[in-house]
């Protein structure tokens, strides 16, 4: 009968840790830092989650260091990802380190994510232009939320809920295959959380409200799923707050004006055309036909994920050529050059 | 008279109407199943339930402490069941309880409790819950000793996340029994 240890297992990690060199930051979430870091047996990059410590988020930091250990949110992301292990959509974890207080996940490097689908350009641009620009191909947009929807299948179907899918958080390998990240955690039982969830150009608009906990399903993650397609089609974020007039607009007022029935109690006084909003989506029957089923306001009436992923249809637009895929990397590259030149 | 002989008629079209109910397809049992599958996952050890048979009472002792400290603190309803499963995966793991039994359980709501909770138990809470019997610094270290043994995998599946799908399957019989007995 003995007391089990922790400090064989902290040593150890730290001599493990050693091994790899940080490198740049490629980003930095609601909970940590995200370091590039190279392996120096081996070569192999890899990205390196570090959550930040709870003295370094909090005033009081003794006290609260004191009593509050590990992170809740390090707790639920890792036990999540062990829940989901396995899944070719969803980020695997190769190693975990921990150094005192802090926690730090190793996991594969993907070189890009979704944010491409904003700064690029819709489909429709190179009509409008004289010139041909490059476009991101609807095969893109069908392959990607394809992809993601079966990690969504998948995590549903294990009452996990996403929490926080953006374009931030979906990541692209080399060869553009799908990896969502950054997972919060809620199995359906433990429904009274905050309602502080999901970035918002990105949240439900049942979400929206006061700050009271509410009960929310897995129909959340499909709104989500729902604004990247808009946003893929149209080339920028369909629900960002914007000013019109003499004011600004909200998130919610935009979803409101634009998508809630008229018989629904928060029907507003004068809503706003869809086609002005969403003018890509609504040209392409396809792509009008899922996203209109995502972006329904009632939150019953949302297309699940196993059910988008019957959609024969869309699930044969989401075949990519070789074309397709060039073209999208080519894309991303650019945008990541011209990023870069940015900063200098 | 005939007020029962129609509920009696209501109740025989309600039993034909609940095996509709059970469809895979429509009800929840495609998920029920799934969860039943991952279940299997957050088991203890076979060795660590025959151990346990031998010698229930001091499982039972922690297990009604951790019941109490649950309700003391007002923890959702999540956080006893999960605890509980922790606290059987642990022992199943390692095979011997710790120096401090109570720092183990502590332990395991604390981290349920991060699991399932916005508003979290602190650790001074369950010091107290246990008369200082350990250190909020010994709790912070069983903590780790635990997510470490459990490989972080702590988000098992418990009671509570069934009863969603069951209480949606008894919903839909009771709607069936309204509108039979409005016809």
């Amino acid at each position: 009968l003995q007391t089990p240890s922790c400090e064989k297992n902290t040593s150890r990690s730290l001599t493990q840790m050693e091994n790899y060199l940080k490198g740049s930051i490629i980003g930095r979430g609601t909970y940590g830092i995200v370091y590039k870091v190279t392996c120096l047996k081996t070569g192999k990059v890899f990205a390196l989650k570090c959550h930040r410590s709870p003295v370094l988020r909090d005033e009081d930091t003794e006290q609260k260091d004191a009593t509050i250990g590990v992170e809740d949110a390090t707790v639920r992301e890792l036990s999540c990802l062990s829940a989901l292990r396995g899944h070719p959509n969803v980020i695997q974890i190769h190693d975990l380190f921990i150094d005192g207080e802090n926690i730090a996940m190793l996991m594969p490097y993907a070189p890009y994510t979704l944010t491409v689908i904003h700064n690029g350009h819709g489909l429709k641009v190179n009509y409008d232009h004289g010139k041909a620009l490059q476009v991101i191909p609807l095969s893109f947009v069908a392959h990607f939320s394809v992809q993601v929807a079966n990690a969504l299948s998948y995590m549903h179907g294990r009452n996990i809920i996403h929490r926080d899918l953006t374009p931030r958080n979906v990541l692209l390998t080399k060869d553009l295959t799908v990896k969502v990240a950054d997972m919060g955690l809620a199995r359906q039982s433990s429904k009274r959380m905050s309602p502080n969830v999901v970035t918002e150009p990105y949240r439900a608009p049942e979400l929206f409200g006061d700050n009271s906990p509410k009960d929310y399903t897995c129909a959340i993650d499909m709104w989500s799923l729902g604004v990247m397609i808009a946003d893929a089609m149209e080339g920028k974020v369909v629900f960002a707050e914007r000013e019109k007039g003499s004011g600004t607009v909200s998130t919610y007022d935009i979803i409101v004006k634009t998508l809630c029935p008229r018989n629904h109690v928060k029907a507003p006084v004068t809503s706003w055309d869809i086609d002005d909003v969403m003018p890509n989506v609504m040209e392409c029957t396809l792509v009008k036909r899922i996203v209109l089923q995502l972006l329904t306001f009632r939150e019953n009436e949302r297309l699940l994920a196993h059910e988008l992923l019957q959609d024969q249809e869309w699930v044969q637009a989401a075949h990519m050529t070789e074309e397709d895929k060039n073209m999208v990397i080519h894309q991303i590259q650019q945008q990541q050059l011209r990023q870069a030149s940015k900063r200098f | 008279q005939s007020q029962t002989e129609s509920r009696a008629q209501s109740q025989g079209a309600a039993s034909s109407q609940l095996r509709a109910a059970w469809d895979p397809t429509v009800s929840g049992h495609r998920v029920i199943q799934r969860l039943l599958h991952v279940e299997e996952r957050y088991m203890p050890s076979m060795l660590y339930i025959t151990l346990i048979q031998r010698d229930p009472e001091r499982r039972e002792e922690l297990a009604k402490w951790a019941l109490e400290v649950c309700c003391e603190c007002g923890c959702d309803e999540t956080v006893f069941p999960l605890s509980v499963s922790l606290l059987d995966r642990f022992l199943s793991a390692s095979l011997s309880i710790p120096v401090s039994p109570y720092c183990l359980a502590a332990g395991c709501i604390l981290i349920a409790s991060k699991l399932t909770e916005c508003d979290n138990v602190t650790a001074d809470t369950l010091c107290a819950a246990a008369e200082y019997s350990f250190h909020p610094s010994n709790l912070r270290e069983m903590e780790r000793v635990i997510l470490a043994t459990l490989r972080w995998d702590t988000a098992a599946v418990t009671p509570q996340d069934f009863l969603p799908h069951f209480l949606a399957c008894v919903e839909e019989r009771e709607d069936g029994d309204r509108s039979d007995s409005e016809r």
